[in-house]
């Protein structure tokens, strides 16, 4: 039986490392033509990047990047904007300008970008937003701005492109097991606070992530968009 | 060999509508499925949308308290508990307070107590819950006070139960449909100007199928949702975006 990914063109930003590497390696196992996106200048220059995967270097933060990824695709399916970051320094006002261009402003532009092959194909887009989408976190104002608005983002172009059959919608990662966590993972009394806080106990694993990103995006989901999805063990129940 | 070969669903409702679609997506994964409806037999669905071949069927009031506590199917361990038995009453009968109450008997107290009696049979099989709101479950409708209140009550019990039960296992999620052509809602869909100006509003251009609802219905009970729980996921074409 062939799966409905098959042969289908899938974009993953961020895709060489943590969730977005996951769902590369999901729809490459579904059997679909996927492109990652990395910063490193080579895709050798990831520690083990999903294989069979092609790879375009662009830094989202900057326009032009975002224009060169545009024009290194034909045909596209399923857009996945998950590439975003977070630092220690958001309540510069450069650095939260810079995070807000990478984790909101690249997302419409790129979605803009490809929004007429999306059209062709009546295909989908599925952001990676984040608990933050929802609720604050004090230490990283840009992330959380971003996260947010990535939100109202998904509602809006969910309402503007129904009518072109392009659906959008959003996830929301709770604290899953990926670099970006590493910190919290390491240190026995910040974990111990953090699995207090969610009803099932436990660090969610990427691929727990990707495959709602892959449901999201699936013929399952045809009558779904505008809406967010969080896959958090049940945390913001709290 | 399907995803949910020698495993359990039990669906109540699952006789017609949303309920039937899901029963019919569980068992074409291979699951054994057990289906609850209000009339005597399976026999007496012939003619609606409902096809039951295959299911195991029981009678069953989920509105009514003694009846659930009765109610055997037969599970030790159960994968999936699908809640999709609801009633709604039209003409202002919801503002009458003994119809009020039969509502909320069938579409919340009903529920909390199925989720109550198979909760050593989830926890047994690390299963999950899966109750079908409605998109009333967010915001008010103007001539149903009852439905909306019981569904806006489940999306609550959806949250609660997922903290209280999450330690066993168990997940609790919850389906908030839009308008679905169904039974319950032919009152819309049937007539040509109501639907014309409900699929208006509609981004995706289109009333939904009960098969839109199946699919999320399946993923939520799926391996592929096992760190989702207490969330809810409206499948209604883009209107409350």
């Amino acid at each position: 039986m062939t799966s409905w990914a098959h042969g289908r063109s899938v974009l993953v930003t961020g895709g060489t490392q943590g969730i977005g590497k996951v769902v590369a390696e999901q729809f490459l196992a579904l059997g679909a033509a996927v492109t990652i996106t990395g910063t490193r200048t080579r895709v050798e220059c990831y520690d083990d990047p999903p294989e069979g995967a092609a790879y375009i270097q662009a830094d989202l933060t900057w326009p032009e990047a975002r224009a060169e990824i545009a024009a290194h695709i034909d045909s596209l399916d399923v857009l996945v904007n998950n590439a975003g970051r977070g630092s220690a320094n958001e309540y510069q006002q450069d650095e939260f300008e810079q995070i807000i261009d990478t984790n909101l402003n690249a997302v419409m532009d790129l979605s803009v970008r490809l929004h007429p092959l999306l059209k062709e194909t009546r295909g989908s887009i599925v952001n990676v937003g984040s608990l933050a989408s929802f609720l604050a976190l004090k230490e990283t104002p840009a992330y959380t701005a971003s996260k947010a608005g990535l939100l109202g983002l998904t509602r809006a172009l969910g309402d503007k492109w129904a009518t072109d059959g392009v659906r959008v919608n959003l996830v929301a990662p709770g604290f899953i097991a990926t670099r970006m966590t590493e910190g919290a993972r390491q240190n026995p009394e910040r974990e111990k606070r953090l699995m207090k806080a969610i009803p099932m106990q436990r660090w969610g694993d990427p691929a727990e992530v990707a495959s709602a990103i892959l449901f999201l995006a699936s013929p399952a989901a045809s009558y779904i968009t505008g809406q967010s999805l969080a896959i958090d063990g049940g945390l913001m129940l709290r | 060999m399907g995803a949910f070969a020698g495993k359990t669903v039990l669906v109540t409702g699952g006789s017609t509508g949303i309920g039937n679609a899901a029963a019919r997506r569980f068992l074409a994964a291979g699951a054994r499925v057990i289906v609850t409806g209000t009339r005597a037999s399976a026999a007496d669905y012939a003619g609606t949308d409902g096809d039951l071949a295959g299911m195991d069927y029981h009678q069953l009031d989920q509105g009514d308290l003694a009846a659930v506590a009765v109610f055997d199917p037969g599970v030790e361990r159960l994968d999936a508990l699908v809640v999709s038995g609801a009633k709604v009453a039209y003409k202002r009968a919801e503002f009458i307070p003994e119809i009020f109450a039969d509502v909320l008997a069938t579409n919340l107290t009903g529920p909390m107590a199925l989720a109550m009696k198979f909760r050593a049979a989830l926890a047994a099989a690390k299963g999950s819950i899966i109750f079908v709101g409605s998109v009333a479950s967010f915001r008010g409708t103007i001539g149903q006070p009852a439905y909306s209140a019981s569904k806006g009550g489940l999306l609550t019990l959806t949250r609660t139960l997922a903290q209280a039960l999450g330690g066993e296992g168990i997940r609790v999620n919850l389906v908030a449909p839009g308008l679905v052509r169904s039974k319950m809602t032919a009152i819309t869909w049937e007539h040509p100007d109501r639907l014309a100006a409900t699929e208006r509003q509609v981004p995706l251009g289109r009333i939904g199928e009960p098969d839109d609802i199946a699919g999320p219905i399946y993923f939520l009970a799926s391996d592929a949702a096992r760190y989702v729980t207490g969330t809810s996921l409206v499948i209604d074409g883009g209107l409350s975006a």
